[in-house]
């Protein structure tokens, strides 16, 4: 039995060795749901594995519609803007949808391509349906992180928001009197007081506390 | 003053003296329409544009308070039209568009001939004798759906796109995926979309109308159908055989034979 063949003496060996690969049991088999639907009307084919998930039989699903095996929000959801996708573009890709099941529903990645049917009518999808009952988990979890984190983002900033208020209304109102009264102090105290010198010294550091707020408030407007 | 060219990506192409502005629905861009554009191009002039956050539409023009009802959408369709200095028009929106050409033909009626609805509804969400076809759950679940689609997207990737002028197919390809540019934009006009009660505008509309209706559609059951030709004046009922939501992507053949006759166009 040859290990490494090339692609076309597989199909080769298929014609002559129906046991060598057996497509239609990769077909059935394969970990993924398989299935083929003309895209305004019913299924064609369903593999074994996705009508194992779906717990029904094949003469149960043949004819009925693809968005039959969806739940309500994902008929709403391929209706909306999965169909017309696959109209305009030929393609989609890692769609989550739910798909209903005797027991409920799981959640599943589904991709399609669109093909033109060669007898007229309308495009056949070939479909592949992932399920994604873990990953959904993880992903749940990710997106209640970043809800979380939006909202924990939009506290902080309303919480900036009034230290910036504070800081520039509060805080700068009776600096701005301070920095106001100490000409007034200058004027009426010699020129040559040693307490000038020290009123000089009370100005630069308030102008200098003032500039500070200035930029914490500038910091804090900036981040919200 | 605003750019509503721009804006709206507007597009104005064909021939012919008598115009057809095309409102595409929700979760859509004017790329829905390409079907009906082939046919009519010939004989009118055919004015195409994108929602405000949806298609290559100006995000930057994006506004929360204006688009939080349909009036707003209403308003840039006015706007359109007064741009292009276009009357007596005939209108074709999909789905929740209709009632954003009810409320537009409301407010300017010369603005109007005729109006074409596909697949609209009024109100969605049931509301006691009245069947919207959706509960409160289901648009809860899409929701949940739309957010988990485009967990892959949003955050990091969105402002990516819009500035990576040197790989376009970066954008093209999320477009591609989800016929929208912006998904806080896209939750926000579904959330627009299947709240909104626009059941009074119906008895408000003096212009004449055209319903296509789905044989089969979850988010317009028959019953809206009909409690549409009972309440507008002067609307007209067309059935289809086509199912689903988007027959003039679906069926375009049976959508623009219904059209044709509707304004006697051979």
């Amino acid at each position: 039995m040859p290990i490494l063949i090339s692609y076309n003496n597989l199909f080769m060996e298929k014609e002559t060795s129906d046991d060598f690969i057996d497509f239609k049991s990769l077909y059935n088999t394969a970990p993924c749901g398989l299935l083929i639907f003309e895209i305004n009307g019913p299924i064609i084919y369903i593999n074994q594995t996705l009508l194992k998930w779906l717990g029904v039989g094949e003469k149960e699903i043949v004819n009925k519609n693809f968005t039959d095996i969806l739940d309500r929000a994902g008929v709403m959801y391929y209706e909306l803007f999965v169909q017309p996708i696959l109209k305009m573009h030929q393609e989609v890709k890692e769609i989550n949808l739910n798909i209903k099941t005797p027991e409920g529903a799981f959640s599943c990645l589904f991709n399609g391509v669109a093909v033109n049917k060669q007898a007229g009518g309308g495009e056949i999808i070939n479909a592949t349906i992932f399920k994604v009952e873990d990953r959904k988990k993880y992903e749940n979890e990710l997106l209640l992180k970043r809800t979380k984190a939006e909202e924990e983002k939009q506290l902080k900033s309303k919480a900036l928001q009034e230290v910036a208020f504070d800081q520039s209304h509060l805080v700068r109102a009776p600096l701005a009197n301070i920095l106001g009264l100490i000409p007034v102090l200058q004027q009426m105290i010699h020129k040559d007081n040693e307490v000038n010198q020290v009123l000089t010294m009370l100005q630069q550091s308030a102008s200098k506390l003032d500039n500070q707020i200035r930029s914490i408030v500038n910091k804090a407007n900036l981040n919200t | 003053m605003t750019d509503v060219i721009k804006r709206n990506n507007v597009r104005v192409i064909g021939e012919g003296d008598q115009a057809i502005i095309l409102a595409h629905g929700f979760g859509c861009s004017q790329n829905v329409w390409r079907n009906l554009v082939a046919v009519y191009k010939t004989k009118f002039k055919l004015i195409l544009f994108d929602f405000v956050g949806a298609g290559q539409s100006d995000l930057e023009a994006y506004d929360s308070k204006r688009y939080s009802s349909l009036d707003g959408y209403a308003k840039d369709v006015l706007e359109i039209l007064e741009a292009l200095n276009i009357k007596n028009t005939l209108f074709i929106g999909h789905s929740v568009s209709s009632m954003i050409g009810v409320k537009a033909a409301i407010a300017q009626p010369s603005y109007f001939k005729k109006l074409i609805f596909v697949s609209p509804s009024p109100c969605y969400i049931n509301d006691e004798e009245y069947i919207g076809g959706l509960d409160k759950e289901d648009l809860n679940n899409l929701l949940e759906l739309m957010d988990s689609n485009y967990l892959g997207w949003s955050s990091f990737l969105a402002p990516q796109v819009m500035g990576n002028l040197d790989r376009p197919e970066l954008g093209e390809e999320l477009v591609a995926n989800f016929c929208a540019t912006d998904p806080d934009i896209a939750k926000e006009f579904a959330r627009v979309t299947f709240l909104s009660d626009n059941r009074t505008d119906l008895e408000n509309l003096q212009t004449e109308s055209l319903t296509l209706q789905c044989s089969k559609d979850i988010l317009a059951p028959l019953a809206v159908g009909y409690y549409i030709e009972k309440k507008a004046k002067n609307n007209t009922l067309k059935i289809l055989e086509a199912t689903g939501h988007c027959p003039h992507l679906g069926a375009p053949e049976e959508v623009i034979e219904a059209i044709n006759a509707y304004i006697n166009f051979v």
